[in-house]
């Protein structure tokens, strides 16, 4: 329960300092901004398996697409699988905490939701310029996330554990 | 995929992820369907939804701006920046009618008859907007404002900061209103050549506005009237956008492939980097063309 409401809280965090403050920040620096929701969904995908990284990746996309979609679903969608496949691919076969793997991994999946991003919403409307999209979204997207994800990543390993020492200790008490 | 990982960690559902990763894409799939075929976006439920979010967006927003503000004008004596403000809304306020009136000008040599009806646009009501949170991906830009229903606005309605259009409101809740904005790749505005009357569409493009930019295409100029510098206004064919709103000025013209239409690039007259606050036109075009069409037929009566 109590990690329930965490998740919630982060979330919506999340989706609102990367829609408020970090735009007001971004847009002293070429107007981008970190994936902070990419970040929270693999981060979790990491830490706690697939099923919660499709969870929060469900509710992450949701949120989205409720204020700033014209249809919902699209990034509902796009965070979820996304969520998911780096439960399946990394859940316990990565130590969430030796970080660089962690880091690598987030790099390279913003990387790839970037380009589907690029593929779905920009090459399906005949903009072929991938290299400047690459250049000029994409990967400065992804070094942004990175940066972000050395502060936060450790805060969000650090609350899993908080989260884990008091359902183990609730979890004795019953006993 | 593997049946291996079933594990569940102690968490309370037993559904093994995959399940569950089916059953999810379906109901978002179903949302996709649902909300593109439909118009419930649109509706009451969805909309106050949203407005849950707006005390913090708008929170969140200032506590951004002060920051940002902090950072640049360390020092600065607050009541000064208030009335700052105020100024720069009036300069805002002044500079749209000052083009207004250039255009105006502009008519009453050319097209006497015109002038009448674009004289008033300057007396549109406008209501002014802070800008609370913008759009969370780095590939559309739209933003949303902290007026909705409330202050009289609706979908549809055009939204200028300084002298130039920003965009068009999409959607509307009781105190938020989305602004898909002209820069946005995936937005399109009929314009007109202020020079010499003709028609072009004015694109939203992503890689061109990294350098300031907007793109313009399908004008038929065969007589070379376009030059650099030219204005672009909104045409009178808009459904959407009023009519003699500012958009931008010329910067490069390229004859198309076709030997028949030349399009380019433009520089938009309003500054989208630190836009902070916009002015929302209350008046919309389906209301104006009903009122200009009443006058018409009062005028060709007698």
């Amino acid at each position: 329960m109590r990690r329930i409401i965490a998740y919630i809280l982060i979330v919506f965090l999340s989706f609102l300092l990367q829609t408020t403050v970090f735009q007001t920040i971004g847009s002293y620096l070429s107007d981008l901004v970190p994936n902070l929701l990419f970040l929270l969904v693999a981060s979790f995908g990491i830490l706690r398996g697939e099923k919660t990284g499709l969870l929060l990746g469900f509710f992450s996309g949701l949120m989205t697409d409720l204020v700033f979609g014209s249809y919902l679903g699209f990034y509902t969608l796009l965070f979820m699988f996304f969520g998911f496949m780096i439960g399946i691919l990394f859940y316990q076969s990565v130590e969430p905490d030796h970080f660089l793997p962690v880091f690598a991994i987030i790099a390279c999946g913003d990387l790839l939701f970037g380009f589907v991003e690029y593929v779905l919403l920009f090459l399906l409307r005949t903009r072929f310029h991938f290299r400047f999209y690459l250049l000029h979204v994409m990967i400065p997207e992804m070094i942004y996330t990175v940066a972000v994800a050395v502060l936060l990543y450790p805060f969000y390993l650090f609350l899993d554990e908080v989260l884990q020492t008091d359902e183990s200790r609730r979890a004795k008490k019953f006993v | 995929m593997s049946p291996i990982i079933k594990k569940t960690g102690g968490e309370k559902f037993t559904l093994p992820g995959k399940y569950l990763l089916f059953i999810l894409s379906l109901v978002a799939v179903a949302l996709i369907m649902i909300t593109s075929a439909t118009d419930i976006m649109n509706s009451r439920a969805f909309t106050s939804l949203e407005s849950a979010l707006y005390p913090f967006q708008r929170g969140l927003a200032n506590a951004g701006a002060w920051l940002i503000r902090r950072k640049i004008e360390i020092g600065n004596i607050r009541s000064l920046q208030a009335e700052n403000e105020e100024l720069k809304r009036q300069i805002d306020a002044l500079t749209t009618e000052n083009i207004y009136l250039q255009q105006d000008e502009y008519e009453l040599t050319n097209l006497r008859r015109l002038y009448e009806l674009d004289a008033q646009y300057q007396n549109f009501e406008k209501t002014g907007a802070r800008i609370i949170a913008k759009d969370g991906s780095n590939w559309y830009q739209s933003f949303i404002i902290d007026k909705g229903t409330d202050d009289g606005i609706a979908v549809d309605m055009n939204v200028i900061a300084g002298s130039g259009l920003v965009g068009r409101v999409n959607a509307v809740g009781s105190n938020w209103a989305r602004v898909q904005s002209i820069i946005s790749d995936n937005a399109a505005v009929s314009g007109t050549l202020l020079s010499s009357s003709d028609n072009l569409i004015v694109t939203g493009s992503l890689e061109l506005y990294k350098n300031g930019r907007i793109a313009w295409s399908k004008l038929v100029d065969p007589t070379d009237r376009v030059a650099i510098g030219d204005k672009i206004v909104t045409s009178n064919i808009s459904d959407k956008f009023l009519p003699g709103i500012l958009i931008g000025y010329v910067s490069d013209i390229k004859p198309d492939a076709n030997n028949l239409t030349k399009s380019g690039e433009l520089i938009p007259a309003a500054s989208f980097e630190h836009l902070d606050e916009v002015l929302v036109i209350l008046t919309m075009k389906q209301e104006l063309s009903e009122e200009s069409t009443g006058i018409e037929d009062e005028e060709e009566a007698p």
